[in-house]
């Protein structure tokens, strides 16, 4: 054994076959399909946004006098601030869109079934902290945007009873948007929103170890050996995955960059004002019914969401066998489609 | 030099020592004994009492951390505000409203909704919507508030009767009538535009009472600066 091994078996005292235990997890053979893999994405495009956003960190400066200035600084003078903008723009929309891919891919296998609740349910912590950064992240811009969707989201807050108020003022940083509301909204997108999905990763991660990957079997799998080792097999998947996502984040940052609209005028509402695109359900859901009750009804359903699997396991006590819960996500997600198409379609 | 290097031998992990496991899994027969009694004994009570103490001080302690930490959040200070000059009392009429522009910019719908000069008689609200931040119009011939954006509609009192503001209310600002003359408590400070003329209106909150004092005695023209208009023109659409 060499001086270098012993310097380090010394200090980390975790022997080889602890080593390879830890990093060799048996990947079940259903997962050399891409679409069972979607898990992997988010968290790879995780990183890309630790890595532009602490680039963009480094120029952006919260504040209503200088934020706009400072994220067109970014865009127009640095040297690909443009890209780098552009890459954690294009990486937050596809993250969003790999953890609901990763979500419907678990609902409808019923992964999330015994024992596998609660990792479900931090998987849901991660979507809802996902969320709050994306509209924390695009409200730092101080654009007319940003601007107005903080303004429309404070007003959400204020609408649940009894914290309602208490809420608007925390995020807000005052009774209504004021000097300080842009380091309140930069300090939960860029400290506490990554703090609490590091922790969540961590925990999904782990859980996902601890119960091992939920197996699927599929009639062309007739070959003997049911796994695949994870190092190298599986890492190298995901490395390549990651390289395809880089060149189509890229080829996105290139063909529609990053932009910048109008700045933030508190006096005049645009006439048409739209959140980003996994906002619309929400947005058009707050059109059809009074703020509380809009809110409230939210809530609920996110709630049903968070406890989805223990609602399963009580149908599925009652009535053995049943697959209700594949119909219910069928009209959860065409009506989520459906509010989606009809808020992208209309200007009010 | 070919001597052998001296290494300590290596501490593996306590649950890799092929000794510790046994006493780790095995509790002791002290410990048996204590615990296989049925009455508690002293040294149980003694335990349970030092260790809810312990929680109870880490919780008080914590708690009061956690507390502060609100306190530091929540802010506390409210922003600038004045009381300013709208109009004489007698400039609004029964049914009508005034757009006051504040010197923060924010624009407010003032209304006269019974017939004495007093306070009780007008009201002062926000032309924002509560629900999704849009300008909310005037209209005088059904007397009431209209948000074009979602067809919300607001009474003349500004709360929430239609659409998806009902149960929510416009806000409202503080209104004082003396000597006739109507002044509204309005903030000062303003946001950055990008055409920036609010920010500089707010830098020079004009010490109006005395123009409106010399307003009173003569001209009844609103104070230069103050940007009172009636909605549309006294002549014009809002009137009932």
């Amino acid at each position: 054994m060499s001086r270098r091994s012993e310097f380090f078996r010394e200090r980390i005292p975790v022997r080889d076959e602890t080593l390879r235990e830890l990093t060799n997890e048996p990947v079940p053979n259903h997962m050399k399909r891409w679409w069972f893999a979607l898990g992997g994405t988010p968290a790879y495009l995780f990183l890309v946004m630790i890595g532009t956003g602490i680039l963009l960190a480094s120029y952006y400066q919260p504040g209503p006098t200088t934020a706009y200035q400072s994220v067109r600084f970014i865009t127009e003078e640095v040297a690909f601030g443009w890209y780098i903008r552009s890459l954690h723009k294009w990486s937050a929309t596809f993250m969003v869109a790999g953890i609901i891919l990763h979500q419907l891919r678990v609902f409808f296998t019923g992964a999330y079934r015994r024992p596998r609740e609660l990792n479900w349910m931090i998987g849901m912590g991660l979507l809802l902290s996902t969320l709050i950064g994306g509209f924390t992240g695009y409200s730092l811009v101080y654009e007319q945007l940003s601007f107005w969707g903080a303004t429309v989201a404070s007003n959400v807050a204020d609408a649940i009873p009894f914290l309602g108020g208490f809420l608007k003022k925390t995020l807000l940083a005052g009774d209504s948007y004021n000097p300080h509301t842009l380091s309140r909204l930069f300090v939960i997108h860029a400290a506490l929103m990554p703090a609490c999905m590091v922790a969540l990763l961590f925990l999904h991660i782990a859980m996902v170890r601890l119960h091992g990957v939920s197996e699927l079997h599929f009639p062309d799998d007739t070959g003997a050996k049911r796994y695949f080792p994870f190092v190298p097999d599986h890492l190298f998947s995901e490395i390549i995955m990651g390289l395809v996502l880089m060149i189509v984040l890229s080829t996105l940052a290139l063909v529609l960059p990053a932009s910048m609209g109008p700045m933030a005028d508190p006096l005049t509402t645009p006439e048409v004002i739209k959140p980003e695109w996994y906002f619309y359900v929400a947005f058009r859901w707050l059109k059809l019914f009074p703020a509380t009750v809009a809110v409230l009804s939210m809530g609920c359903i996110v709630f049903l969401f968070l406890f989805w699997p223990f609602v399963d396991g009580w149908i599925r006590r009652r009535r053995p066998g049943s697959e209700l819960s594949v119909g219910i996500g069928i009209v959860a997600v065409l009506c989520i489609l459906g509010l989606t198409v009809w808020e992208a379609l209309v200007a009010h | 030099m070919a001597s052998e290097p001296k290494t300590p031998p290596i501490e593996t992990p306590i649950s890799q020592s092929p000794d510790r496991p046994a006493q780790r899994d095995e509790p002791s027969q002290e410990v048996l004994s204590a615990g296989s009694t049925e009455d508690p004994t002293r040294r149980d009570l003694l335990s349970v009492a030092l260790n809810t103490g312990v929680v109870l001080s880490l919780g008080a302690s914590y708690g009061t951390l956690a507390g502060h930490a609100v306190d530091y959040l929540v802010p506390t200070h409210s922003e600038a505000k004045a009381w300013l000059y709208v109009a004489p009392c007698r400039g609004i009429t029964l049914g009508s409203q005034v757009k006051y522009t504040a010197p923060s910019g924010a624009a407010i719908a003032v209304a006269r909704v019974a017939a004495e000069d007093s306070a009780a008689s007008f009201i002062a609200l926000s032309s924002t919507c509560p629900h999704m931040g849009c300008q909310v119009l005037w209209e005088g011939s059904k007397s009431r508030f209209f948000c074009p954006c979602h067809n919300g509609v607001f009474n003349e009192r500004g709360e929430g009767t239609d659409g998806p503001p009902k149960g929510q209310s416009l806000s409202r600002y503080p209104i004082r009538v003396e000597n006739g003359l109507l002044f509204v408590e309005v903030p000062l400070t303003a946001l950055p535009r990008e055409r920036g003329h609010s920010a500089q209106a707010c830098r020079q909150p004009v010490p109006l009472r005395r123009k409106a004092a010399q307003e009173a005695q003569g001209a009844a023209q609103p104070a230069e600066g103050l940007h009172a208009t009636p909605a549309g023109g006294r002549s014009g659409d809002e009137s009932a």
